[in-house]
């Protein structure tokens, strides 16, 4: 009776112990490739910006909108939304394009200071406290005087 | 009353679940190390891929001003190799072409970056008309 009673207990323990490994394996799998996702958006948006920003002939920004005049023609904003998510909104010969990458990392701001676009990412859960500068060719090279 | 043969049959059956309890809980720590392996080591490439393209980025921003400080000389046909120190060793920077369309090429640990550079004259000093990158 007691052999049978020790041997519940012990199978209790493991299923308990085994369905809670069991539940962080899932999860950290999940977050993993959910982490993975946001990364690679992320870096896809930012390079898009990068280049924007590094070809552009003129640039400005409004109320956390940063308007860059490309010097082939056309202009391109770009906006955080507050979920997070990257929006560039491009217009060159009468043709409209939206593009959105839902980067997922709340409160990131765009700014425009001196010869470059400047993003800046708080500290949060889920990323790290950022500032992250891309600059400008054009603007760089005007205060290079040779 | 179990006979013995009863006892080891039950056991036995016990023993068989918690067996193949512990062996998927193996394949399931088996596969999550598998998928932390693969994404550390993305992460890493991913470092020296960022690190490679900063350092490519300054390159073309050098390789404009020497483009720049050149113009006056007239169209360079052959591309320019620009000198670049020694840290920099395996790094190759050069440029080629006319105040209209100068390129600029270069190349820093495998990796490539290029951009086209159109000048216009304003007074004494070249100023940048369009940049074009390539891959946009």
């Amino acid at each position: 009776m007691i052999e049978l009673l020790l041997l519940i207990i012990i199978l209790s323990v493991f299923s308990l112990i085994s369905a809670r490994l069991f539940t962080s394996i899932m999860k950290l799998n999940h977050n993993a490739s959910q982490a993975h996702t946001r990364t690679v958006r992320f870096d896809s948006a930012m390079r898009m910006l990068r280049a924007d920003a590094w070809t552009a002939s003129e640039m400005s920004a409004a109320n956390q909108v940063v308007t860059l005049k490309m010097s082939g023609g056309g202009q391109v904003e770009w906006r955080v939304d507050k979920d997070g998510s990257m929006i560039r909104a491009s217009r060159a010969g009468g043709k409209e394009e939206l593009l959105r990458w839902r980067a997922e990392v709340p409160g990131m701001r765009l700014a425009v200071e001196g010869t470059r676009v400047v993003m800046r990412i708080p500290e949060s859960s889920r990323a790290r406290g950022a500032q992250l500068e891309l600059v400008n060719q054009r603007r760089l090279a005007e205060g290079m005087a040779l | 009353m179990k006979t013995h043969w009863q006892n080891r049959t039950s056991r036995l059956r016990h023993r068989g679940f918690v067996m193949i309890v512990a062996i998927t809980l193996l394949g399931l720590a088996g596969a999550t190390l598998a998928v932390m392996a693969t994404l550390f080591a993305g992460e890493a490439k991913r470092v020296q891929s960022a690190s490679a393209e900063t350092q490519l980025r300054q390159l073309l921003i050098v390789g404009e001003a020497a483009a720049r400080s050149r113009l006056n000389l007239g169209t360079t046909t052959q591309p320019v190799k620009v000198e670049l120190p020694i840290p920099l060793a395996g790094a190759v920077l050069t440029f080629a072409g006319a105040s209209e369309n100068v390129r600029i090429e270069a190349a820093y640990q495998g990796r490539h970056a290029a951009q086209t550079v159109s000048y216009v004259q304003d007074r004494d000093a070249w100023r940048i008309a369009k940049v074009t990158l390539d891959g946009r």
